[in-house]
């Protein structure tokens, strides 16, 4: 039984860049992270590179995990003007003083922009090596109001007041954005999803801590997690043991 | 002295004021009550025409007020989001009833609790039911919206030096019950159209000047420096549910609201008329302020309108030329035209609705 994780290996420079071994994939922090916007064009060489991969071990399952909490808090224009977003279908909570509701269609499009081309990759890829694919949501961010200036290194005063102005409730209300733009598009793209396993969730929705590394990223236990579901989820006849091999 | 009419300037006598001067001389501003400075704040409202106010203000270095700008995260959508198209997010108003209404609402003085249109998975505001492509994602973020929005429309009321108002229609429709008056039909975009809820009124002259006397005072009452520029929107009906015919309509229309500008502007002090609609619909200009589809209002007739406008009130001399146009111009030249004079109107569903043959509610 063979898995093939997709991008986040392909930027190690390292001879196990392109691994089949899932229990080392999800046991690395690095899984979560997406690496420079021009490699990943479908054209694009590790593109090419992955999908030779993918056709040569002909695994079973290829799986995506791509984008993390630390985009919500990078990504974003530098700006001390706090936001939030509404998200249908959420259990509503009263809006914070001096917090900008910014319109869910609005930020929709931008996540739509970013994701398009991800998932139109991973579906590219999914139909030229004809192996069954599937796309792992990213863990959501930790209910922890110190984390991001613990990530930066030497911030400007700018980046700063920034950083400090994003808030735990906002990052994770930024990634069901996100979420629901990728169940979408994967729906639309005939790609299976994988969500953050529930038991890994608090009531609230954060990742709860102990299965994160840090504030940004899950740890192992979480990865071990998300394995299960996926084992679960798409080799049910077999037993996890037989998968791991 | 023989009689009054020996003495008056040119400006006073047809021949001279509007036939002699080439099309881009003709003026017909009479000498404002009250300069703007680069320093006042402008805010802007009303129909689609006082979107050009807007533009050429900031063009021209004045300083345009605008209470709701896009957060920077989504700051590039922020003209498909309607922000900065007016000085609050509030579309167009087309009416004095629907101005005074938004303030009102502003201030809590009126409250149409569960006025929200659903279509499908899309959550539609009544009172601006374009403002988002997309409409809003829930009830709740409609709300919180609109919740904001109205706190704009407060600080823009407490802030602003200056408001250019375009009065742009007579014609309205109204929830029986509550009263509550709409800048679209209900059922056109967003709704569904109830004739036992949904009322057609066409405003006389006196409700519009009582409309927006209460309006100016309103305001003045919360800013006693407010100062008032009035205009009529030249852009014809592109429909009427009045059952007369839509050119006799929007005479009808124009009229009304050419009169009240004058009669508000005689009855309260520092409100001033301004003749953008004589500089289009005038017959000196033989129509050729006005596209192809004899609506929709050319570049240059804009930029006629915003000189004289930045002249009287801005003392500003653009001295750029503004060729003479005559209705013979290539095709391509009016499709350029009309291309560089995108405006964001509501009213325009309404066109769409007939070209597509869905019956209106009359």
């Amino acid at each position: 039984m063979a898995l093939h994780t997709g991008f986040s290996e392909c930027q190690r420079d390292d001879d196990a860049r392109i691994s089949n071994n899932i229990i080392q994939l999800f046991g690395r922090d690095e899984e979560f992270v997406i690496g420079e916007d021009g490699a990943f064009s479908p054209d694009g060489g590790l593109a090419r590179e992955l999908q030779d991969n993918i056709q040569g071990s002909k695994p079973d399952l290829v799986l995506f995990p791509l984008y993390g909490a630390e985009y919500f808090v990078t990504c974003f224009p530098l700006t001390d003007r706090q936001f939030d977003l509404i998200i249908p279908n959420q259990p509503l909570q009263p809006i914070e003083n001096g917090v900008e509701i910014i319109p869910y269609h609005a930020f929709c499009e931008i996540a739509l922009s970013h994701y398009r081309r991800y998932i139109g990759l991973v579906s590219s890829i999914g139909q030229r090596s004809g192996c069954r694919t599937a796309y792992v949501l990213p863990p959501p961010p930790t209910h922890d109001s110190d984390f991001i200036l613990k990530q930066l290194q030497a911030p400007g005063p700018a980046e700063e007041k920034h950083f400090k102005s994003v808030r735990p409730r906002q990052l994770l209300n930024s990634w069901l954005a996100y979420a629901n733009v990728a169940e979408e598009i994967c729906r639309t793209m005939n790609i299976e999803i994988v969500r953050p396993p529930r038991q890994a969730l608090t009531p609230q929705g954060f990742l709860a801590r102990e299965y994160a590394e840090d504030a940004l990223h899950a740890n192992s236990r979480y990865g071990a997690l998300v394995f299960g579901e996926v084992a679960a989820h798409f080799f049910p006849d077999l037993p996890v043991a037989q998968v791991l091999q | 002295m023989k009689h009054p009419y020996e003495s008056l300037p040119d400006a006073a006598y047809w021949r001279r004021a509007v036939v002699s001067p080439s099309l881009a001389g003709v003026d017909p501003v009479a000498p404002p009550g009250f300069m703007i400075s680069r320093t006042d704040k402008v805010a802007t409202a009303g129909s689609c025409f006082a979107q050009h106010i807007a533009r050429h203000l900031t063009r021209n270095g004045f300083t345009y007020l605008v209470t709701e700008t896009a957060h920077p995260v989504v700051q590039h959508l922020s003209e498909r989001f309607n922000y900065g198209v007016y000085t609050a997010r509030y579309g167009n108003l087309y009416t004095a009833r629907q101005f005074l209404q938004l303030l009102h609402r502003a201030y809590g003085f009126l409250n149409f609790p569960g006025m929200v249109w659903r279509d499908g998975e899309r959550f539609i505001d009544p009172f601006r039911p374009q403002i988002q492509p997309e409409g809003f994602a829930c009830e709740a973020e409609l709300l919180a919206d609109r919740n904001q929005h109205l706190a704009a429309v407060r600080q823009a009321v407490e802030e602003l030096d200056v408001m250019v108002f375009t009065l742009g229609l007579t014609e309205a429709w109204i929830d029986r019950a509550s009263g509550a008056v709409y800048p679209l039909c209900p059922g056109v975009s967003g709704g569904q159209f109830d004739p036992q809820r949904h009322q057609f009124v066409n405003f006389k002259a006196s409700e519009v000047v009582a409309d927006m006397l209460l309006a100016i005072d309103f305001i003045r009452y919360r800013n006693p420096k407010a100062r008032f520029v009035l205009t009529v929107s030249p852009v014809p009906l592109i429909a009427t549910a009045s059952g007369k015919p839509v050119l006799q309509a929007t005479t009808y229309s124009k009229a009304v609201l050419r009169v009240a500008a004058d009669e508000i502007a005689a009855e309260r002090a520092q409100v001033e008329y301004f003749p953008s609609y004589e500089v289009i619909t005038g017959a000196y200009n033989r129509g050729s302020y006005f596209a192809e589809d004899l609506r929709t209002v050319r570049e240059d007739g804009v930029d006629h309108v915003m000189r004289l406008f930045l002249k009287h009130f801005g003392g500003v001399a653009l001295h750029e030329p503004i060729p003479d146009a005559s209705p013979t111009q290539s095709k391509d030249i009016l499709a350029d035209a009309q291309t560089m004079v995108r405006l964001v109107c509501e009213e325009e569903a309404l066109g769409r609705a007939a070209e597509t043959e869905t019956p209106l509610p009359v």
